[in-house]
């Protein structure tokens, strides 16, 4: 409820001034009453100065009261009319300068502030310079945010991509992973098989070395009676060259038996009838050589025969012995090779071994990278969550520096970013412009714009009477037919009423147009008619991924 | 009628030399050969303190070589004709034996079988095998 | 047969020259020459002088197989020996002339 300050004042200043004649009587009716009693008091004995200084300061203080309390009283409330017509005026331009203010008008509410004093008009100014720079300050700010939003979002949108490259290839990985653990693990069961059998081989080197020890052994043995043979053979070959020398010299005395009887055979002949007796000696001894040397042949045919088995034998002896050392040799080449095949064998299932226990430590640590790439795909799936939630935060953020830049843009400051600012000046343009030259002045005006899709004019009757569309923000949009919307009454919508209603400049909250489909905000700026009555809205719908554009 | 003969090898024949002619069989003499000397000749021996040359008996009867001689022999012989005889060795491989061979078993040399020289006088049949008869008058001949 | 014999070994055989008949003996590098009547023998070993020998003439079979002149044959220790005539010695025993000194073109025809 609404004070009456002038009223209120003029009554209060009418009271303090009987209330300061009040006082004035009141303190004259007490100083003389004072007197009064402090002469009594002087005739029934007690001092008279008292009385008369308490007098004279009574008297002192009534000239004072009435110097200083009722006169200035009395002068006031004759300036009171003079100063509550000021208070007035004042009070008007107060009012005003408030109500802009309020209504977030900077502009007007600093040409209101230009009615007060000085001081208060400075200090307005500087305020609602403080203000528009603030607000300018949180619509670069919203626009920064928006930027910051935006950049997040692409920046997550790139993450995401990212990621889910990145889980691809965890995936890949994965799978490589587990393909190297069944790999590894086909390994270690051929190398757990493969010590196995060299395992086996060693079991079967031992047995074949020990079997190759008892064939070393049962050769030597073989080469020692190979060689008592040939020692043998040896001694029976030189018994034999003894028995054919025996023979040779057999044979030669033989011979030369056989000589004598011929020579005695030529004596007796020699001799004559007398040598016929030692002609038959001779003859006999004669065939005693013969059957000495047909003995001898025969002998030494058995000798032969007997020489040849023993030569055989000898023969076969030494390549006995060659075949026993060379089984021998063999043998021992075995037995090393064996040796050398059961080291290789240790060696092998050595190797086997750790190569088992190497593709089971491998399979271990597979089976933890798999893990750990279970684990590293699960926080890319957060990731990838996050990201999302990044993302809607990011929208978030973008939403709200768009709820920000639209607070920032509900005052109306003098600046080219002030949207109210901008409109208002085109709705000037288009109140001037005739309205056959308004349609062309709308699309003049929306091409010099990079952040308005839409201009149009809706006159006093609600209906939509010029349209421009921006080409390069609307793009490849179908074309939009004003004629469909000749018929929408506009006069229904809020920004219209509003508009009306208030007649200043507003800014809707962001919605779905119905001419893109897209979430906008429409600047609506009242266009007057050319007897200053209301003619009609020029709206300006942005696109709320354009509004950075401002 | 009938002439008691040695026989001795030579070579691939059987070469019987009458046994009146021969005065020894030996084992073979060392022989140290004449520069200059025939084929025939296989050189000059000692023989009882006497020179003797010695001839190659299977040369003599132009009889094929055979194998060597286990047991070779030098027969000292007398050969040429009765007034001028004079001792000679023959080398031969062997000394065989001392047969009887009849005039009626000599038969003449089958031509090319050694007669060249006239020193084959015949062939005879002794034990199933061929035996030359050799005439040790015609050695001394001068041919 | 006295007298004395020169005892000389060639070509494997052993020969003998009686003294009369040599001539000369001299050593000629690694032979021995002995000079006869017909000309210089070479030798290629003196075994020794014979005091004497028992000769043996050379009969018809050795003479049919070895158509050379000799004196005989005899036997010195073990060695059957050919005493050789120095008139007509062995052709084997002549020492070989000795080679021709080198002529210069033509002058072997002045």
């Amino acid at each position: 409820m609404a004070v009456d300050v002038t009223t209120a004042g003029e009554a209060g200043a009418r009271r303090r001034g009987d209330d300061a004649l009040i006082g004035w009587l009141l303190l004259a009716g007490l100083v003389a009453v004072g007197a009064a009693l402090l002469a009594v008091a002087a005739t029934r004995g007690a001092a008279a100065w008292p009385a008369w200084a308490f007098t004279v300061a009574g008297l002192a203080a009534i000239a004072a009261h009435g110097a200083w309390v009722f006169w200035p009283f009395q002068r006031l409330e004759r300036r009171l009319p003079v100063e509550e017509e000021r208070f007035q005026r004042l009070d008007a331009s107060l009012g005003a300068t408030c109500l802009h203010l309020g209504s977030g008008d900077l502009v007007r509410a600093a040409a209101a502030s230009a009615g007060l004093p000085s001081r208060v008009a400075a200090a307005f100014t500087a305020s609602t310079a403080a203000l528009s720079g603030l607000a300018q300050q949180i619509q670069d700010s919203s626009v920064e945010v928006a930027s910051a939003a935006d950049a997040v979002n692409r920046i997550a949108s790139e993450l995401a991509a990212g990621s889910s490259q990145q889980a691809a290839s965890v995936v890949e990985i994965t799978a490589a992973m587990e393909e190297l653990a069944r790999t590894a693990a086909q390994i270690a069961g051929s190398a757990s098989r493969q010590a196995e059998l060299a395992s086996l081989a060693e079991d079967s080197g031992d047995a074949g070395a020990a079997a190759v020890d008892e064939a070393v052994a049962g050769v030597e043995e073989v080469k020692k009676r190979i060689s008592a043979i040939a020692n043998r053979a040896d001694a029976l070959g030189s018994r034999s060259k003894e028995i054919y020398r025996v023979l040779d010299l057999i044979t030669e005395i033989a011979q030369e038996t056989h000589i004598l009887s011929l020579n005695a055979a030529i004596e007796a002949v020699a001799a004559g009838p007398d040598g016929r007796r030692f002609s038959v000696v001779a003859e006999e001894v004669r065939h005693l050589a013969q059957r000495s040397q047909e003995s001898v042949e025969s002998v030494r045919t058995l000798l032969d025969e007997f020489a040849g088995s023993t030569r055989a034998t000898i023969v076969a002896t030494e390549e006995g012995s060659k075949e026993a050392v060379r089984v021998f040799e063999r043998s021992r080449a075995a037995a090393a090779a064996i040796a050398e095949l059961r080291h290789t064998s240790g060696d092998t299932a050595r190797v086997a071994r750790q190569i088992s226990l190497a593709t089971q430590q491998q399979n271990a640590a597979s089976d933890e990278v798999v893990m750990t790439l279970r684990e590293v795909s699960l926080v890319v799936q957060r990731m990838t969550g996050g990201l999302k939630d990044l993302s809607a935060t990011a929208d978030r953020l973008n939403a709200l520096a768009l709820e920000i830049q639209l607070l920032a843009q509900s005052f109306h400051l003098d600046s080219a970013r002030s949207l109210k600012h901008v409109v208002e000046s085109w709705a000037a343009r288009a109140t001037a412009a005739a309205p056959a030259a308004r349609q062309e002045l709308l699309e003049e005006l929306v091409r010099g714009t990079q952040f308005a899709d839409l201009l149009y004019l809706v006159d006093e009757r609600g209906t939509m009477s010029a349209l421009a569309v921006n080409p390069a923000t609307i793009g490849a949009r179908p074309s939009l037919d004003l004629a469909q919307l000749r018929d929408v009454d506009m006069r229904r919508r809020p920004w219209f009423r509003n508009a009306e209603r208030e007649r200043r400049t507003g800014i809707t909250p962001p919605y779905q147009s119905i001419l893109t489909g897209e979430q906008c905000f429409t600047v609506c700026a009242c266009v007057g008619l050319p007897d200053g009555g209301f003619g009609g809205v020029l709206a300006v719908d942005v696109n709320v991924t354009g509004w950075t554009r401002i | 009628m009938e002439a008691t003969h040695l026989l001795v090898r030579a070579g691939e024949y059987v070469c019987a030399l009458p046994l009146g002619a021969v005065r020894q069989v030996l084992r073979s003499l060392t022989l140290h050969p004449l520069p200059g000397s025939a084929p025939e000749l296989k050189g000059l021996a000692e023989f009882a303190g006497d020179p003797l040359p010695v001839l190659d008996l299977a040369r003599l009867a132009r009889a094929p070589q055979g194998a060597n001689p286990v047991f070779p022999v030098t027969v000292v012989a007398w050969a040429g004709p009765p007034e001028a005889r004079e001792l000679v060795g023959l080398a031969a491989d062997a000394a065989l034996d001392v047969v009887v061979l009849p005039a009626a078993a000599l038969v003449a040399a089958a031509p090319g079988s050694g007669g060249d020289g006239g020193l084959v006088a015949g062939e005879a049949i002794v034990g199933g095998q061929v035996v030359r008869v050799i005439d040790l008058q015609a050695l001394g001949q001068v041919s | 047969m006295s007298g004395g014999f020169l005892v000389l070994r060639r070509g494997g055989a052993t020969w003998a020259v009686a003294h009369q008949e040599v001539r000369g003996l001299a050593r000629r590098g690694a032979a021995i020459e002995v000079t006869v009547a017909a000309g210089a023998l070479a030798a290629v070993e003196v075994l020794g002088v014979a005091a004497e020998l028992r000769l043996h003439p050379a009969g018809g079979v050795l003479r049919r197989f070895w158509p050379e002149a000799a004196r005989g044959l005899a036997v010195h220790g073990t060695l059957p020996l050919v005493l050789i005539d120095g008139q007509a010695p062995p052709r084997s025993l002549l020492a070989e002339p000795a080679s021709p000194a080198p002529s210069i073109p033509g002058e072997g025809n002045r």
